[in-house]
């Protein structure tokens, strides 16, 4: 018999707001074993994980710790009982390197803590692991996957043996996501308990050795990973059937929309970020532009639509040369971008209908500048009506929205400018099982009413779903271009990693 | 309309209703205890610097808000540099130099109205170069990437000596040396039976400005870019030159402000500037009280003015140095604008850190 | 956040305050009505007290008077000019006070503004006039010329004690108050000459500002390269920078040099190198206005005050100390007590002000007191100028409207 570490009975958290986020909640997790929490948004799972690092206090229930009953007013609480967290959004500091983040997290602990003590400590934990982090490097310049190496080796360094994980792959890429794995591992082997919160069902059946998944603030069941399919999974998160995937059809293609000819783009530190990259997108296809995150994909995708410039090369939509037109004009004539990042796509301290008119001001106008709000409404009205949108009223600000109905707003938004050229970057990053299938089966329905969109995603799956035909990018230049049935996973994976093809070939 | 559909949208209209009387009331809830916390905490202050504090509070309150007309005539200036600090702070600018655009907008009206005898003339003059010096100091920054705040105080007292030594050596009065040339009587405003013009024409200055904000595209470009540079350019729109709005308008602000404070008030300025000194700085506390909001900062400006007018009286009543009512009005300002600074602030200081 | 909801916050604000307001209202003041006490209210500058200057001054005056002649007074720092016509009109017609008085320039405007509509309320201007005479506004200005004069012939007796003959003043801007320090000024120095018989080099600088310390300094330093033994400070704030100027020029060894301060004692600023100040008694000019309503005296239009009314003069020990101990009490004066700046004072006069000076000193005073002469107040620059080209010809009775200086 396993050896519980936590048992959490029968939380309720109600918010003063009166939102009910959890409703008698039981969770046992054992010894070092890798538990994954799976849920929807909105499901509990970050309340839950909150409550045991002592961020908020539950309404009712109790916490025991190796059985023992245990009352927190903090983390501090939790991280003395040896209770670490890892946040989506990383708590170093950006300026500082390495080493002075970790000794700084230490100092909280022991006031009289050497850097030189700290160095030595972090060096024998990286062996007992096999890590190799440049401690004297500056945090910003490291990749997000070192990043995250640094938070987990921070909590470890305070003596966690609990080690809690929120969505620990959404920020990385494929790669990044093997290597967290691996290091996971790692760590379960050194006896570690590691709580692991996702909405990926893949990554459940990668990791985990047991899956408690939560509904609506309720548990639906613990189950062990390796005695339930991901179709199962899916249905317990979610109580629809939604395993079928839209069927793709191929080879229907009509006009040729938008031509991309020799195109070079610099980014923020003015290094070639585009390397004479040429493309056409054709009307209704979907072209997956696949790549490792970093590799031009961005540049490319603003030089497209103009908020940055290219210094070489041209685009051509349909016959006119709009290489140098503004962003609005792109937008007036029928291009239309969904951003990878809802803060930028969305204001976020505006309401959702002020939100649903960004990047389409010029309709809203009257003569004199004025906007007609009674018009923005009634789009916002049919935003929420046709995405399924879930506000408290049209005038919320956009922020107390989901990121999954967020999401719903932004892509809502530019679709029903009725665009002709529809680019999406990531668009169902951070979303849940429902939210990403709803956005997919749109774009799939908007492509087949003969919409040209180029769909730039490091999610391959999504990539292979979704795509006609696939274009690989790597150190901003196009590997290899062709139908979505030339191409696997695996030989995806090859390209993004810049070999190319007569290579993979033989 | 099915009957289903009909239930369904009573379900969300009540829904809404329900929603939003809830954030009323919290903000009801919100605003009354940080007021009666405010008054608290002065309170405090004045009965441990030994004052009776129902007395003070007495006097402050009965005379701030007891002379209507003074009342408004004083919020007016105010009301427009609050205005001055809010409208370039909402596109994302600390606009420190609404005391220099004021000085000038008083100085150029002055001068416009001497030559012209005209009022109208004096205000378009003052609102124009107010409006024209706030839109320098934002086009530095645009195109010279120079810090509006250290500009703006740079600015401030660039015109501080210029407008002494213009006052003082140009344009001064032969009969009363240390003031400046008079206001010709013809060109004065004065209040419409007992009604305050100037009062009058600020508040339908700020309505402007609301409009402008919240209805025309200038005002939603300019929201858009001061809460994220990022999504103004991934709306198509030009960040700098909503910077530069927001500057000119805000300038413009202030200069009509100065430009009602002598052509209205005082009639002239005198060559040390106690007539304009110091009403930019006190409209940044104005604009945050309003929470930048030009509605709210005309009742804002209202309130601090019946406070800086009580403060004056509790000092003639109760014998207490000017500075105790000086500090009372620090504490209740603070307290009063307090939770929200702060998350302006913090939210303004992230966005600027990640473009910058 | 939505702007209803922002004025729903403001409406609640709004609603306490006034919701408070009438409470107290009704409640009544404590401590408020009772006896019949004459009851004076005295308005500062925008600046207020703490100037060591004008406002303390007027407030001297004032607490003198509320002991002297049994009288309440109340103190008001208005915050802005434009507080000024408000407040006069708020105080006239709530009836209270039976005498207003208005320190300083600024309140020249608003009283001329307000001072028809009132005429039940008696209002004192201080050191300034509106040039309206009106039976219920006493504007209350000074003779400068008196004490000026006496100045000119004690720094004219000091720059021979420094081995010199040269003196000058560092003057604000040309405005007519300053004409009148010049005139007086100049006709002290020519009075010493043609009592002595020694010639005086004499330098007047106007600077263009009442504010500016740096100009005053380097004015200053001008004028000591000139060969100027005694500056006389005429220009405010500018003429501290006229005293720092003085206090390096002795420290670094270029030479011995003394400076003289005006209206307030500002001896105590640097008692080793400023031995005596002209006085404009702000605190008479207060007192008087009190009086005159106290003992029914009051009269409307120009008052001017000067040696024989003891409104100008030059400060005496008990006027250097009770300065120092203001500035003591404001941690303005550091480096001595107030009894050290008395002592150092005394020694300076005496060994810089000899006997035959403080005679000549007191023969002129004398001649002013019992009215045998008096000094011109010109009223237009021309008027000015003339004066002084012909007191620089030796002729003295030029500054005279009253009497001559030949007899």
């Amino acid at each position: 018999m396993p050896e519980p570490i936590i048992e959490m009975e029968n939380i309720i958290k109600i918010y003063p707001d009166g939102v009910v986020a959890l409703k008698g909640v039981d969770l046992t997790i054992w010894k070092g074993e890798i538990h994954a929490i799976l849920g929807e948004n909105g499901a509990g799972k970050t309340t839950l994980m909150r409550i045991l690092y002592g961020e908020i206090k539950p309404t009712s229930g109790a916490i025991k710790i190796n059985g023992e009953e245990v009352d927190f007013h903090g983390p501090w609480d939790a991280i003395k009982r040896g209770i670490g967290m890892v946040y989506q959004h990383f708590t170093l500091i950006p300026t500082f390197t390495v080493l002075e983040n970790l000794h700084l997290s230490l100092l909280a602990l022991d006031e009289s803590i050497k850097a030189e003590d700290v160095e030595t400590l972090t060096r024998r934990l990286m062996d007992e692991l096999g890590l190799k982090i440049p401690l004297y490097d500056v945090v910003e310049d490291l990749p997000i996957g070192v990043q995250q190496r640094v938070e987990i080796i921070k909590t470890l360094l305070r003596k966690a043996n609990i080690l809690i994980l929120d969505e620990p792959t959404s920020v990385l890429t494929p790669i990044e996501v093997e290597e967290l794995f691996k290091m996971l591992r790692k760590l379960k082997k050194l006896g570690i308990t590691i709580i692991f919160i996702t909405h990926k069902l893949r990554e459940v059946k990668a990791i985990s050795d047991r899956v408690t998944i939560m509904r609506r603030g309720k548990v639906v069941a613990t189950l062990y990973t390796s005695k339930v399919s991901e179709e199962e999974l899916a249905r317990l998160t979610v109580d629809i059937d939604l395993t079928s995937k839209p069927k793709i059809r191929g080879g229907i293609r009509g006009r040729r929309i938008l031509s991309i000819n020799d195109l070079w783009v610099r980014d923020e530190r003015g290094l070639d970020a585009v390397k004479g990259v040429s493309l056409e997108l054709y009307e209704g296809e979907i072209l997956g532009l696949a790549g490792v995150q970093g590799n031009g994909q961005k540049e490319l995708i603003e030089a497209i639509v103009g908020i940055r410039r290219a210094y070489r090369g041209s685009i051509k939509y349909l016959d006119q040369d709009i290489t140098s037109l503004s962003v609005g004009d792109r937008y007036k004539l029928g291009i239309s971008y969904v951003p990878d990042s809802r803060n930028i796509g969305l204001v976020y301290e505006m309401n959702l209908t002020e939100n649903s008119i960004l990047t389409n001001l010029h309709n809203y106008l009257s003569g004199i500048r004025v906007i007609n709000w009674s018009e923005a409404y009634r789009t916002a009205d049919k935003i929420v009506r046709e995405y399924n949108v879930v506000a408290p009223s049209l005038r919320s600000p956009i922020q107390y929205l989901s990121g999954g109905n967020q999401q719903k707003v932004m892509v809502g938004r530019e679709a029903t400018r009725e665009p002709k050229v529809f680019i999406v970057s990531e668009p169902t990053h951070g979303l849940d099982v429902r939210a990403t299938r709803f956005i997919r089966n749109m774009l799939v329905k908007l492509r087949d009413l003969g919409k040209s969109i180029l769909l730039v995603s490091t999610d391959l799956d999504e990539i292979m779903e979704l795509s006609n035909r696939i274009a690989v990018i790597y150190g901003g230049r196009i590997m290899s271009v062709g139908d979505k049935n030339e191409y696997t996973i695996k030989k995806l994976g090859l390209l993004m990693g810049g070999i190319h093809e007569q290579r993979i070939t033989k | 309309m099915s009957k289903g559909s009909l239930s369904k949208l009573i379900e969300t209209l009540s829904e809404r209703l329900l929603t939003e009387r809830r954030e009323y009331l919290a903000t009801l809830i919100e605003t009354s205890s940080s007021l009666i916390l405010a008054l608290l905490a002065g309170g405090i202050v004045l009965a441990v610097l030994g004052y009776d504090p129902l007395n003070v509070y007495n006097i402050l309150f009965r005379y701030g808000f007891g002379n209507i007309r003074y009342l408004l005539d004083k919020s007016t200036p105010l009301m427009m540099t609050g205005l001055a600090f809010a409208i370039p702070l909402i596109a994302g600018l600390f606009n420190i130099g609404g005391e220099s655009q004021l000085y000038i907008g008083a100085f150029i009206a002055l001068l416009a109205a001497y030559y012209t005898h005209s009022h109208v003339i004096g205000i378009l003059a003052g609102t124009i170069a107010g409006g024209l010096l706030g839109a320098f100091i934002g086009i530095l920054r645009v195109y010279r990437g120079i810090n509006e705040v250290i500009s703006s105080i740079m600015v401030n007292w660039i015109f501080f000596y210029l407008i002494i030594y213009l006052i003082s050596g140009v344009y001064y009065n032969p009969e009363r040396p240390h003031e400046s040339i008079p206001i010709p009587k013809d060109a004065r405003i004065y209040p419409i039976s007992n009604i305050s013009v100037i009062f009058a024409i600020a508040v339908l200055a700020s309505i402007l400005y609301y409009i402008i904000l919240f209805h025309t595209d200038i005002g939603y470009k300019m929201r858009v870019t001061g809460l994220s540079t990022a999504s103004a350019k991934y709306a198509g729109f030009n960040p700098d030159l909503s910077m530069i709005y927001s500057m000119l308008l805000g300038g413009a602000a202030a200069g009509l402000g100065g430009a009602l404070l002598v052509l209205g008030m005082t009639y002239s300025i005198d060559d040390m500037l106690s007539a304009v000194y110091g009403l930019g700085f006190t409209g940044i506390g104005i604009g945050l009280l309003g929470r930048l909001h030009p509605i709210g900062i005309i009742l804002a400006s209202i309130f601090f003015s019946g406070l800086l007018i009580g403060g004056q009286w509790v000092e003639l009543k109760t014998g207490a140095p000017p500075e105790l009512a000086d500090t009372l009005i620090g504490v209740i300002v603070i307290a009063l604008a307090i939770p929200y600074v702060y998350k302006l602030l913090v939210s303004r200081l992230i966005q600027r850190r990640v473009i910058e | 956040m939505s702007s209803s909801k922002l004025i729903l916050s403001i409406v609640v604000i709004l609603v306490i305050l006034v919701g408070a307001g009438l409470y107290l209202y009704y409640q009544g003041f404590p401590g408020m009505g009772g006896g019949k006490k004459i009851k004076v209210a005295v308005l500062f500058d925008v600046g207020g007290r703490g100037d060591l200057s004008f406002n303390d001054m007027a407030y001297l005056g004032a607490e003198r008077a509320e002991k002297e002649l049994n009288v309440e007074v109340e103190y008001m720092t208005p915050k802005s000019l434009e507080d000024m016509i408000p407040l006069l009109k708020q105080l006239s017609e709530s009836g209270e006070y039976d005498l207003l008085v208005l320190v300083g320039f600024l309140w020249t405007g608003p009283l001329n503004a307000t001072a028809d509509q009132y005429p039940n309320q008696k209002f004192a201007l201080i050191d300034s006039t509106t040039g309206v005479v009106r039976p219920n506004e006493a504007d209350i200005l000074f003779r400068e010329q008196e004490c000026a004069a006496l100045i000119g012939i004690i720094a004219s007796g000091m720059a021979y004690e420094l081995g010199g003959s040269t003196i000058g003043a560092v003057a604000g801007m040309d405005i007519p108050p300053l004409w009148k320090f010049h005139i007086g000024y100049l006709f002290g120095v020519k009075y010493f000459e043609l009592k002595t018989g020694k010639p005086v080099n004499f330098l007047w600088q106007y600077t263009g500002t009442f504010t500016d310390t740096q100009v005053g300094y380097s004015t200053a330093t001008q004028l000591l390269q000139q060969g100027a033994k005694v500056l006389y400070g005429l220009a405010g704030l500018t003429h501290v920078g006229m005293f720092n100027a003085i206090i390096d020029w002795n420290k670094q060894g270029k030479g011995k040099a003394l400076a003289i301060g005006q209206d307030a004692s500002q001896e105590w600023y640097a008692p080793e190198y400023i031995p005596v100040s002209g006085a404009k008694r702000v605190d008479v000019a207060v007192y008087h206005a009190i009086e005159m309503v106290v003992k029914n005296t009051w009269k409307g239009g120009i008052i001017t005050l000067g040696l024989k009314e003891e409104g100008v003069g030059i400060w005496d020990e008990d006027g250097v100390k009770s300065f120092a101990e203001l500035a003591y009490e404001t941690k303005q004066l550091k480096d001595h007590t107030p009894d050290d700046v008395v002592s150092i004072v005394k020694q300076m006069r005496s060994k810089y002000i000899k006997g035959y000076v403080w005679d000549l000193v007191h023969e002129l005073e004398q001649k002013i007191k019992n009215g045998e002469i008096a000094f011109k107040t010109p009223l237009t620059h021309d008027e000015y100028d003339q004066i002084i080209q012909q007191l620089m010809q030796g002729n003295l009775d030029a500054a005279l409207e009253k009497g001559s200086i030949a007899s």
